[in-house]
């Protein structure tokens, strides 16, 4: 029998069907561009795990914007993408955790409040000299002495 | 003339009304924050993530061209960071293929 049949007062064509032939679906590239940035929302969902000082706190907020920005991109672009703004909305949840952990807020896996060891500042670029850590050194040195230490270490 | 060409530009459908124009703007930033990154040391590269920037910048290339509004913008961005994405691939390609190669030259 050639064609889909109309079974009673049914749709003639599956779900499944109407799907993959759809204008925006995984016969295009509608589909496709939306799913590949879905990588890097899944990268910031396994990041969740990082120590709070790893976190950038520039970067999270950059990508909060971002995310934000690409939801209404998601919602206005013709056609609409559901699927690009599922990834960017997941995306910002995970960049909104990591920015308050890395302000000293609440961290889900230990269940309590982030502890530094040292006052938190936005750039943590400038706390490096302050963590614990192999790479780094535990005490700030005087400036005449960085260089030395900076060669001595390599 | 010059003023009717800051208006038509003003308001084109991918213009600075539109988050057509300021999303892509805003990638511009992550791109030019990734190049501080481009002379990484290659062992501290990430392979997953580099395949994954380069293809996603790839497809997205192409997806900018078939939505409505078209745009440029947005394809250069992604040519950009699809670019640097097989950029640090073909960097670690080399680091391997030369350890592989003077690891048999040592076994000689």
């Amino acid at each position: 029998m050639a064609g889909p049949q109309n079974v009673g007062g049914k749709a003639a064509t599956s779900v499944l069907m109407r799907f993959i032939n759809s204008p925006t679906g995984p016969r295009t590239t509608h589909f496709w561009g939306p799913v590949a940035n879905w990588g890097f929302a899944l990268a910031g969902l396994v990041d969740m795990k990082k120590p709070a000082d790893m976190v950038s706190s520039r970067m999270t907020a950059a990508l909060c914007v971002y995310s934000l920005l690409f939801m209404r991109f998601a919602l206005k672009v013709q056609p609409r993408n559901l699927i690009l703004f599922s990834c960017h909305a997941a995306n910002e949840v995970v960049q909104l955790y990591q920015f308050q952990r890395s302000l000293g807020g609440y961290d889900y896996f230990a269940g309590k409040r982030v502890r530094f060891d040292y006052p938190v500042v936005c750039d943590y670029k400038k706390t490096r000299h302050l963590r614990p850590g192999a790479d780094y050194i535990s005490t700030p040195l005087p400036i005449s002495q960085m260089a030395e230490e900076t060669a001595a270490r390599k | 003339m010059a003023v009717a060409r800051l208006r038509a530009f003003l308001d084109h459908p991918a213009g600075p009304k539109t988050i057509f124009f300021w999303a892509p703007m805003m990638k511009w930033g992550l791109v030019v924050a990734g190049l501080a990154d481009l002379n990484r040391p290659v062992e501290k590269i990430s392979v997953p993530q580099s395949m994954a920037l380069a293809c996603t910048g790839l497809i997205w290339v192409r997806y900018s061209f078939v939505i409505i509004p078209k745009n440029y913008n947005l394809a250069l961005v992604n040519f950009f960071v699809g670019g640097t994405g097989m950029y640090q691939l073909s960097r670690v390609f080399k680091a391997r293929m030369e350890a592989s190669r003077s690891l048999n030259a040592v076994r000689e």
